[in-house]
């Protein structure tokens, strides 16, 4: 499978205002998307996803590092032909309509501007503002999510091979939500390869087939969807474990509360496990299966959960940590990284 | 280039629809008409008022539209990030910048030259077609602004490459200033007797647009003023406008290039 | 900066193009250097402007909006002129013509004002503003060197307020010469008569003349161009007038000469009278034989179209002599040895401490009638214009009238002189009414038997108490007895600084009218005078004029005083040579 993008050692340093320092929006990136994946960019406000999508198109430009984007490197004009970029919360230009907006874009692939117009109605069908009451409108008078999908329409002018999303559906309602989730779904069965950057954790779990959860510009997980989740898990509890029973579990992922001792294994592991406490003659209280999501994996390595509102990290209030010993820094999931 | 045309419409078709702009340019049409409100003068003062005020009020508007649109161009696109959909599509920096530059001076030039017809028009009328000659004789004043500013746009959204809106609006105007000052520093810089004051009046004089040398309204309202070389002062302000407007976009595509938008 | 300079590393060869631009639009800037050194485009004295100039007017001025500046400062002077406020428009008169050097209007506004707006109480102008007018014109005139409209404007206030004709000469002259685009209607036509008026006939003569050809050559070459009707109505009507006017100065030319020589010289016999009636309150009166042109035949019939005789000798010329009124004395009192200045640059400052005056006075009531000729005793105040046509003067009353008779009586006795029935004929049937410009000795005994013959009209002559006199009769003409020359309302015109001051009294024939100088001549050949005649003020020129020298205490003193009479011997030390 060739790569749609390659990012290797990828460092962007921004200096710090006033002060003789620098800070790291990202800090040694390395990711490599093959083509046809959706892929999912996953980070709390500030992480480094949007400064990551500007240097691949060469908006801005890496301190440290490479980056290719369809085999050329980041910023050249031959792949730019071939990719899209929609920005997060884009305003066009108010006094314009959808369709010469789409228009304007289309021209700007050197299409002559009759084939511009025919692409645009074309693509404004498409994300469904064609009807009698839009199409005339000017943006000025849109909602966001309206707005949104002018963006996802010139992202589509020049039938792109790799889409840049960055965010698009931050700030929209539910139902706005779900119809450009509706959208993304339609281009990945299109097989267009996607970048997703966003901290709606929903929409990436549902869109992406591999994801990454980026944190203070550096990587701190990426498998896929699968891989992350890791399918079942259960949870099975001990009543009074004695000492040596507590031993042999030392190192498994556990959390003790009133007495109680709870044991999280994957769920292949189950009948070694039980074995294992039967053999030290433990009670077991009881066997749950438990399935995770991206957010319990987020909050694992953050220790801070995402706003979904804001996109902002936000205190994980009374939800137990996972061990309150554990560091996001302590990657436990280094091994899917290694792959 | 035709991606440079492309940006240059939309960017005209975006200014002629914001107020501000189209403010100044109805604030312009208004003090034209005011100027004809010398009634109380014999007719050819009241020519000559005319014609010197409203040369001076075109100018004006056009000083204010100049700068105002050419200050936010660049600033703008970022500010809403249309910039980024228009840099991720496969249009060169250098073709966006010239882009702009274009519709900027095509704006002024569409400004200008309203404001230019309607007021040669009135004094036509109000001469009642005599002295067509002398009437006409306004266009080159009206190209002289035209150059003025086109050369003023460029300064502007050289500044606007690296500098906020804010800055780059007193820059521009002090920059303005400082070129029009040009016979001042050319005589600063031949009367004085410091090495290091000599040189750096010269260095103003010969490197600071000079927007002095656009200044030519004296010979055209007063009618009994002859300037001989008058052509080729027409001539070479107009040269001296395109080569150093080019001068500045060729800066100013160096100072894009790389920038981090 | 480090990308920028990545940039330039990346594009040596636009970087390249951008400084070998950037060179040549330094050679550019040299070039247009030199041609922005013409004046015309960038005046040198706008920047004296700028200390004068508020800071943001300032700005503007030096930042292309310079003629708007001056447009807007010549706005205000023009309300500062509606409401009166001279004084307010001067500093901006300094500014504009800075600013703009080129405007001539603000030039010909700005002297106007400068030399006929500043007056006193009394409507007398300010003396001390016509120097300052004539520097203002005379500053615009180096500006604007090539164009008649300044030289042209000078000329007419040298003309018409100085009456200086051989400065005001030059001044058309110049006009006439530095722009071959002049107006010949307002230059060559001013110039001829400001020749004339200078005393030099036959240059007036060859000014016309030129004149004349002036308005042919422009007709000819405005044939055929898309410009000649313009030219065509134009340079007719001048063509005309100059044709006019040559065939009248060349008839003056020939019959002024003849009549003195035949009349003989005037004697004016002038006798004045000074006093200080209060403190700057000062009356000066007199008498004077002011004697101009009454009747003439100034024959056209005679004259071919160039104005000369048709035969050897001709009748034409003054047919009655006798005083007039019309003719000014003037009066000019001024800090002693004040000479007017020719200050270089226009200043609106003028000196403070100077005081000038000037004034001129009404002449009137001289009256002269000769045995056997009609005089009239009424009041003058239903004077019949046919009465005056006829050169009768009016009497008040029968004390101060001569001797006479009725007309009717002296028809009947013969008592008429030739003159008498000359008049006579004259005043019952205007020559107008015979379709005749005026009647000659041939004339008369035809329209006298018809007077004779008509009752209604001897009676209407009874009844208006005309009267044939039977003794000449001569009273000298007075000025100045119910005028007072009052200075103390104007403490800042007059401020009589000064110790001492010149008394000026004079009469000069060039600026008489016409009638005056059919009898005394373009420079007063035609006249003398025992007391006060001079020829040694201007070469050629015979005027009246007396200089004496007053004290500061003879003008501001409390009690009414006489200062000079030189009938009673009265103050004959202060007169000056």
């Amino acid at each position: 499978m060739a790569a749609a993008i390659e990012i290797k050692n990828l460092t962007k340093q921004y200096p710090v205002p006033m002060k003789r320092e620098v800070v790291n929006a990202v800090d040694n990136l390395s990711v490599t998307i093959g083509e046809g994946e959706v892929f999912g960019f996953l980070g709390a406000n500030g992480a480094g996803k949007t400064t990551t999508i500007k240097i691949l198109l060469g908006l801005i430009y890496a301190t440290q590092g490479e980056a290719y984007v369809l085999g050329k490197p980041a910023g050249d004009i031959e792949a730019k032909h071939k990719v899209a970029y929609l920005p997060e919360s884009p305003y066009f230009y108010e006094h314009m309509t959808a369709r010469e907006i789409v228009t304007f874009y289309a021209q700007l692939f050197g299409m002559k501007i009759e084939d511009a117009k025919k692409k645009a109605d074309e693509l404004v069908d498409f994300v469904g503002l064609g009807g009698k009451s839009d199409v005339n409108k000017r943006v000025a008078e849109f909602s966001k999510g309206m707005r949104q999908r002018v963006g996802i329409a010139q992202s589509l002018i020049n039938d792109p091979d790799l889409l840049f999303y960055d965010e698009p559906t931050s700030g929209l309602d539910a139902i706005a939500r779900r119809d450009i989730r509706d959208l993304m779904l339609e281009l990945k069965r299109q097989g267009k390869t996607m970048f997703l950057s966003s901290h709606q954790l929903e929409d990436v779990e549902m869109v992406c087939g591999r994801a990454s959860i980026i944190h203070k510009g550096k990587l701190q997980v990426i498998g896929t969807m699968d891989e992350l989740l890791g399918g079942e898990r259960v949870e099975v509890t001990v009543v009074k474990p004695s000492a040596e029973l507590t031993g042999k579990l030392a190192g498994m992922e556990s959390s003790e509360f009133d007495g109680k001792l709870t044991v999280s294994v994957a769920n292949t592991d189950v009948g070694g496990l039980l074995d294992a406490i039967r053999g030290a003659k433990g009670d077991v209280f009881s066997v749950v299966p438990k399935k995770r999501r991206l957010e319990d994996i987020f909050v694992e390595i953050v220790g801070e959960r995402i706003d979904s509102a804001t996109g902002s990290l936000a205190s994980t209030g009374d939800r137990p940590l996972d061990g309150s010993e554990s560091k996001p820094t302590a990657n436990k999931y280094k091994d899917l990284m290694d792959k | 280039m035709n991606t440079a045309i492309v940006i240059a419409r939309n960017t005209i078709s975006e200014a002629l629809r914001k107020k501000v702009l189209n403010a100044f340019l109805m604030v312009g049409f208004a003090m034209l008409v005011l100027t004809f409100a010398f009634q109380q003068f014999a007719p050819r003062q009241e020519l000559t008022l005319v014609k010197g005020m409203g040369l001076g009020i075109i100018s004006m508007a056009a000083l204010l539209i100049t700068v105002i649109l050419s200050i936010n161009l660049v600033p703008t696109e970022i500010e809403r990030r249309t910039i980024y959909t228009i840099l991720s599509k496969p249009v060169r920096r250098h073709e966006f910048l010239l882009g702009k530059y274009f519709g900027a001076a095509s704006t002024i030039f569409i400004n200008v030259g309203l404001m230019g017809l309607a007021f040669v028009l009135a004094i036509v009328l109000k001469q009642r077609g005599a002295d067509m000659g002398s009437s006409f004789n306004m266009f080159k004043g009206i190209w002289m602004i035209y150059c003025q500013m086109a050369l003023l746009s460029a300064v502007a959204i050289f500044f606007s490459t690296f500098l906020s809106p804010l800055v780059n609006f007193f820059l521009t105007f002090s920059l303005f200033i400082v070129g029009n000052l040009s016979s001042f520093t050319l005589d600063l810089a031949k009367n004085t007797q410091n090495v290091l004051a000599k040189g750096f009046f010269t260095i103003v004089h010969y490197i600071v647009p000079n927007f002095g040398n656009f200044n030519y309204t004296n010979p055209l309202v007063q009618a009994n003023v002859q300037v001989k070389s008058e052509l080729a002062l027409l001539t070479q302000n107009t040269i001296y406008a395109v080569v150093y407007a080019t001068v500045l976009l060729i800066i100013s595509i160096l100072v894009f290039d790389r920038r981090e938008v | 900066m480090k990308n920028f300079l990545d940039a330039v590393r990346g594009n040596p060869k636009l970087t390249a193009g951008m400084l070998a631009l950037l060179a040549v639009q330094g050679i550019l800037q040299s070039r247009i250097d030199v041609i922005r050194k013409d004046p015309n485009i960038e005046p040198p004295s706008t920047r004296k402007s700028l200390g004068g100039l508020p800071f943001e007017y300032a700005l503007g001025a030096v930042s292309g909006f310079r003629q708007v500046i001056a447009g807007l400062l010549w706005v205000r002077a023009d309300s500062f002129f509606h409401s009166g406020n001279y004084d307010a428009i001067l500093p901006l008169l300094r500014l504009i013509t800075w600013l703009d050097p080129n405007w001539l209007d603000v030039y010909s506004t700005g002297a106007w004002h400068l030399m006929y707006n500043f007056t006193d109480t009394d409507q007398r102008s300010d003396r001390r503003y016509l120097p300052v007018g004539i520097a203002l014109l005379n500053e615009g005139i180096e500006a604007n060197s090539t164009v008649f409209d300044l030289y042209k404007e000078k000329g007419w206030n040298l003309f018409d307020k100085v009456k200086d004709y051989d400065e005001s000469v030059k001044a058309y002259q110049q006009a006439r010469d530095n722009d071959p685009a002049h107006d010949i209607n307002m230059v060559e036509h001013l110039l001829a008569h400001a020749t004339e008026r200078s005393g030099n006939p036959e240059g007036a003569v060859k000014a016309w003349e030129a004149a004349m050809a002036a308005h042919k050559q422009r007709m000819d070459a405005a044939k055929g161009t898309p410009t000649e009707a313009d030219a065509m109505s134009r340079n007719t009507q001048g063509l005309n007038n100059a044709t006019k006017n040559r065939r009248m100065v060349s008839v003056r030319g020939y019959c002024r000469p003849r009549d003195i020589a035949r009349l003989g010289q005037v004697d004016t016999n002038m006798s004045f009278k000074v006093t200080r009636v209060r403190p700057r309150v000062l009356r000066v009166e007199g008498t004077w034989n002011l004697v101009g042109c009454i009747k003439d035949q100034y024959d056209d019939l005679s004259f071919d179209d160039q104005g000369t005789p048709k035969a050897a000798t001709i009748s034409s010329g003054i047919v009655m002599d006798g005083p007039v009124d019309g003719a000014r004395v003037d009066i000019r009192l001024q800090d002693a040895g004040y000479a007017i200045p020719s200050p270089k640059e226009f200043s609106f400052e003028v000196p403070d401490t100077l005081t000038i005056m000037q004034d001129a006075i009404n002449s009137r009531g001289g009256k002269k009638t000769l045995r056997g000729s009609l005089c009239a005793i009424n009041t003058g105040a239903s004077t019949d214009p046919n009465q005056e046509r006829a050169g009768v003067y009016s009497y008040k009353d029968d004390a101060s009238a001569p001797k006479g008779v009725p007309i009717v009586k002296a028809l009947a006795a013969g008592q008429l002189s030739p003159l008498g029935q000359l008049q006579l004929a004259t005043l019952v049937f205007p020559p107008s009414t015979r379709k005749k410009k005026f009647y000659t000795q041939a004339d008369v005994p035809g329209i006298i038997s018809e007077i004779k013959a008509d009752a209604t009209k001897l009676k209407g002559l009874t009844d208006r108490k005309f009267y044939v006199a039977l003794e000449d009769k001569l009273m000298p003409s007075e000025f100045g007895q119910k005028r007072e020359i009052d200075m103390s309302k104007d403490p800042k015109m007059y401020s009589f600084k000064a110790d001492a001051y010149d008394l000026i009294l004079g009469f000069n024939p060039r600026i008489a009218p016409d009638f005056v100088q059919d009898r005394l001549g373009w420079n007063g050949e035609g006249m003398t005078d025992k007391r006060y005649l001079r020829t040694d003020i201007k070469p050629g020129l015979r005027m009246l004029s007396v200089k004496l020298k007053l004290t500061r205490d003879d003008i501001v003193g409390a009690d009414t005083k006489v200062l000079f009479d030189d009938s009673k011997g009265i103050g004959l030390d202060k007169i000056q040579k």
